[in-house]
């Protein structure tokens, strides 16, 4: 380079510099002041909404600066993120948020690494204690019994399904199902579609299928004992629907791929749950009529008859079974402020702010009252309380359930893509290898 | 390391002004900053690991619990599988990085006319970051709605690469390699551009072909920086967990689960730091042993 | 063995005709993610997937660039880290690698190794620890800790990459400026750096793209919103945007660019850098 452009390089890079250093410093000034009274951690984007549950926690918000006049900043964090963030800064005793939005199928993480505060007298002693369902209070109830979270709303899960693919309605039982398959198979359908790997799968899809075929997931200590029968033939049913191509192979993926085929009306049902509401939108009927309408898509599609609810799939004789789950709120260890984050569930905890939250969530109120309100008359909301109401069953208790859940769902992939393997000594080894990994 | 044998002209002693007592400490002044910051950001928190390997984390406090982190990784079957999937993973790519990096860096050697462009548009999958290219190559082998998968479809019976166990793997693999080509190209190019040119013309008028000019005379040559590359890429390999962990998340029931994507799992999504901490201690040295093995290599053939 | 005409023709057309297939391989996926961007939302999943939209239109740039805060924060963030952590890794480099060049002490050998085998160690292992020293000194979420653990993260590379290029320049060079009476630092600055500018620009270049691209460190001390870097901010888009792949791309795009402009500027210096061994060990 000559004398006068590596000057000027020189130059352009002490210009650069200093820009550096202002933004070094402007930056770190932005973030220092905006620490404020209570940070929430939660999945939702509350600064631009754009799901219906981002626009409730915006609205809820903004409610609740008019209304008590504190200040209550939300950190996005995305689902696969938030709860190893809030682990990792409990454990180094880091940055730890007042409040944390958590789901129910995690509290057996929180509790096996200690996260989580105590929230028993809180709850037992607060005015709306009386007000929520047992079964949402048992979803934030740890083995030991002491609740570490108050419940927001209440899940379920059931079957989406459009109802000219399936003119009998959803199958009842898995030998019906077969059978139906093989008709949409022949018009180049699938039949169903749902999370086929990962632990989300154990926790729904495959959730009501092992408890209908009598299969168990562990022992009353926490270990495993999903070596047995009635898992085999889960597998074996799976596998079929898998060789049959009755449901997409992107099911065995990660991520949310799979909701496509149900969207598209390429699958005739969705084997998933309440959760999904939000995020069904757009929906093409078989018939090519589009539902365009955010988080109303799916209403509509009911409303106008193309789309139907049903119970989660069972083998025959057995009863349909829905976890119970809860989304709820949880105040870490190690929280700077724990009266504030407390002022502000019991502002969550008042029914039309709980009824929003359903709402917005498409899942059932934890709270009897906000239940009672007219927006859960409909079509919708009396399939979830029903299915609720009937079919609900805790979620497996495992010691170290993710790992464990992890350790299953991997062996079930595993069985379904290599169909020679035998699944009782897969599932065996992976069931033994689970329980001497323990600590 | 081995030095470049033009160096042997340029003097490297200490000048002369240097030498008096005081700026003895020139160096030490020099390389102060760097000490200071490689021991607080880099081997501090290296050793604390290691610490960590031996304890275990509940609600924040450390619980000494000695070797049984250790213990319970090697009596857990799916580390060792995730060891013998990062050894295929570390193989494939590094076999293929290697190749193909060797054979792009003859090809620009040949300096055609538009060597140059050529060369910046080589480039452009190095500038592109681990998440983005998972992104990207997930994008191309969607089931449904990816272009890749679309072509392959005739020839794969309509099964989806990226549902299916193997095929993840090869996924993950070519996106790898794409990523790492670049980089190796340029400085297998760098390292075949020393090689004499009045040499290889001499080879080719006496009668040696292309191939044999290559194998007896420049790879001979540039083997030190082969063995090089070959280190940093096993290291690279053996390290990557950003691109697959975007691509796949341990790909179909663990599939394309390698060690480093492991060692995220048991650290991050189960909370496990120190088991995590475990698996960091085992990499390291896998990755200490398999660089003395290649050094080994290097000074075998220096010395016969 | 001369080669005819002929075979030089075969030769050209050949060697041509498979570095254009590289080229094609290597821009692919980023060309698809390039037009994937300008497709409008119901162009976006088609079956079967059609390479060019039918439709060019910008809404997918329109949705990152004014409903995100990729161009706001993130990209500034990143922008920050980045060139902040290279200047900074590529400085102390300087001054390390002129000292293992060209001064023999005790234990420079073995001090160079340990530094490169710093490399070895892998990227998760700090972390838990890195996270740990941030909370405790509240240096969690800012830029100046960002920069720092990206400075010890570089330094081993670049120190190497410098020390090659500082041992083929003449220390003859040095020593008339210092006879005539600079010191040391000052022969350094006047002297070595001009003449050694390709590689700094490497290393730079270097730590630039790696500390842009960089992914599992910002994730996990970066929390805040208007801390984090695009990456970072990439990867959380995951949730809210699900089928809207040409917004992902857009994003994808948009946090290139500037790497890719920063590398078109400086392609020269760090051609010839590498090409003149830099990185030969």
């Amino acid at each position: 380079m000559n004398k006068t452009s590596f000057s000027l390089f020189r130059l352009t890079v002490v210009v650069l510099c200093i820009f550096t250093l202002a933004g070094v410093s402007g930056l770190q000034r932005t973030s220092a002041l905006a620490e404020k009274p209570i940070t929430l951690w939660t999945k939702l984007n509350a600064a631009s909404p754009q799901t219906s549950q981002d626009q409730w926690l915006a609205d809820t918000l903004k409610a609740y600066t008019k209304d008590t006049g504190n200040e209550a900043t939300n950190v996005v964090l995305p689902y696969d993120q938030i709860n190893s963030k809030i682990n990792l800064a409990v454990q180094s005793k880091g940055d730890v948020p007042d409040l944390a939005m958590i789901d129910g199928q995690y509290l057996a993480f929180f509790v096996h690494n200690g996260t989580l505060m105590d929230l028993t007298d809180f709850v037992k002693s607060a005015p709306w204690f009386k007000d929520l369902t047992p079964s949402s209070i048992a979803a934030c109830t740890a083995p030991d019994g002491k609740i570490m979270c108050v419940p927001g709303v209440q899940t379920a899960s059931f079957v989406y399904y459009w109802k000219s693919m399936y003119p009998n309605g959803f199958p009842a039982t898995t030998d019906d199902l077969l059978k139906e398959a093989a008709r949409l198979k022949k018009e180049g359908k699938y039949a169903v579609t749902f999370k086929g790997s990962e632990n989300f799968s154990l926790e729904v899809c495959y959730f009501s299928l092992m408890h209908s075929a009598g299969a168990a997931f562990n022992d009353e200590n926490g270990k495993a004992a999903w070596a047995n029968p009635g898992t085999v033939k889960v597998i074996e049913f799976v596998r079929t629907l898998f060789k049959e191509k009755y449901a997409p192979e992107v099911a065995l993926a990660t991520g949310f791929d799979y909701e496509n085929a149900f969207k598209n009306a390429d699958a005739g049902a969705l084997l998933a749950g309440s959760w999904s509401y939000a995020f069904l939108n757009p929906l093409t009927a078989p018939d090519g009529t589009k539902f365009d309408n955010g988080p109303d898509s799916v209403s509509n599609a009911a409303k106008a008859g193309k789309l139907g609810y049903a119970p989660p799939l069972v083998f025959p004789g057995g009863k349909p079974a829905s976890q119970a789950n809860i989304t709820g709120w949880a105040i870490p260890v190690g929280s700077q402020n724990v009266e504030g984050a407390k002022a502000f569930i019991n502002y969550l905890m008042q029914t039309k702010v709980d009824a929003a939250f359903g709402v917005g969530f498409g899942a059932m109120p934890a709270m009897l009252s906000a239940r009672a309100e007219d927006v859960f008359k409909g079509d919708y909301w009396k399939t979830v309380a029903e299915i609720q109401e009937k079919y609900s069953v805790p979620l497996p208790f495992l010691v170290d359930y993710d790992k464990g859940m992890l350790a299953l769902a991997d062996t079930f992939t595993k069985l379904v893509s290599q169909p020679n393997l035998d699944p009782m000594k897969e599932l065996q080894a992976a069931q033994d290898n689970y329980n001497n990994s323990l600590e | 390391m081995v030095t470049q044998p033009a160096r042997s002209a340029v003097r490297t002693t200490t000048p002369a002004v240097a030498r008096s007592r005081f700026n003895r400490f020139v160096p030490l002044w020099m390389l102060l900053p760097t000490l200071l910051i490689l021991l607080a950001l880099q081997l501090y928190p290296a050793l604390y690991s290691v610490y960590l390997s031996f304890n275990r984390i509940q609600a924040g406090n450390l619980i000494w619990v000695g070797t049984r982190n250790y213990e319970r990784l090697f009596r857990d079957a799916r580390f060792i599988e995730s060891l013998g999937t990062s050894v295929v993973f570390v193989g494939c790519y590094l076999v293929l990085t290697l190749s193909i990096g060797m054979l792009i860096a003859v090809l620009l050697n040949q300096r055609v006319k538009l060597t140059s462009l050529y060369m910046v548009l080589l480039f452009i999958p190095w500038v592109v970051s681990d998440v983005v290219a998972g992104t990207m190559w997930r994008w191309l082998f969607q089931q449904d709605y990816g272009i890749i998968q679309q072509w392959l479809n005739p020839f794969t019976n309509n099964v989806s690469l990226y549902a299916n166990p193997t095929g993840s793997m090869i996924i993950v693999i070519l996106a790898s390699v794409w990523r790492a080509l670049p980089f190796t190209s340029l400085v297998f190019l760098g390292a075949l551009q020393t090689v004499p040119r009045e040499v290889l013309e001499s080879a080719a008028m006496d009668g040696a072909s292309r191939i044999t000019s290559f194998s007896r005379i420049s790879f001979p040559l540039i083997r030190p920086t082969f063995i090089v590359v070959t280190i940093f890429t096993t290291i690279g390999g053996l390290n990557a967990v950003g691109l697959i962990l975007t691509l796949t998340g341990g790909g179909p029931g663990g599939a394309t689960q390698t060690s480093g994507v492991y060692l995220y799992k048991i650290g991050w999504q189960f909370g496990d730091f120190g088991q995590g901490a475990a698996i960091s201690v085992v990499l390291f040295l896998i990755n200490l042993v398999a660089t003395l093995f290649y050094l080994q290599f290097q000074r075998e053939r220096t010395m016969g | 063995m001369v080669r005819s005409a002929r075979q030089k023709l075969f030769d050209t057309i050949s060697v041509n005709g498979l570095l254009v297939m590289v080229c094609v391989v290597s821009l692919f996926p980023v060309a698809y993610a390039l037009t994937t961007s300008f497709k409008p939302q119901f162009e976006v999943l088609t079956r079967p997937p059609m390479f060019f939209p039918q439709q060019w239109t910008v809404e997918g740039y329109e949705e990152v660039i004014f409903n995100t805060d990729l161009i706001r924060y993130h990209l500034v963030n990143t922008f920050v880290n980045a060139f902040g952590g290279s200047v900074l890794t590529v400085a102390i480099a300087v001054l390390a690698s002129y000292a293992f060049s060209r001064y023999r002490f005790r234990g420079s050998k073995v001090l160079q190794l340990l530094i490169l085998g710093l490399i070895m160690i892998p990227s998760l292992t700090n972390l838990v620890p890195l996270y740990r020293m941030a909370s405790e000194l509240g240096l969690l979420n800012t830029n100046v800790w960002m920069i720092s653990v990206y400075i010890a993260g570089g330094l081993p590379w670049s120190i190497w990459v410098l020390k090659a290029f500082f041992d083929s320049i003449p220390a003859e060079l040095e020593e008339a400026a210092q006879i005539d009476g600079c010191s040391v630092l000052m022969s350094l600055w006047y002297v070595v750096v001009p003449l050694s500018a390709p590689g700094m620009v490497t290393a730079f270049l270097m730590e630039f793209v790696f500390n842009w691209n960089e992914f599992l460190v910002a994730v996990t001390m970066l929390t805040k919103n208007t801390a984090k870097t695009a990456t970072v901010g990439l990867w959380s888009f995951q949730a809210s945007f699900e089928t809207a792949f040409h917004v992902w791309m857009a994003a994808c795009i948009l946090i290139m660019l500037p790497v890719i402009v920063a590398f078109l500027i400086v392609r020269r210096s760090f051609f010839q850098a590498i090409l003149q061994g830099a990185l030969k060990g």
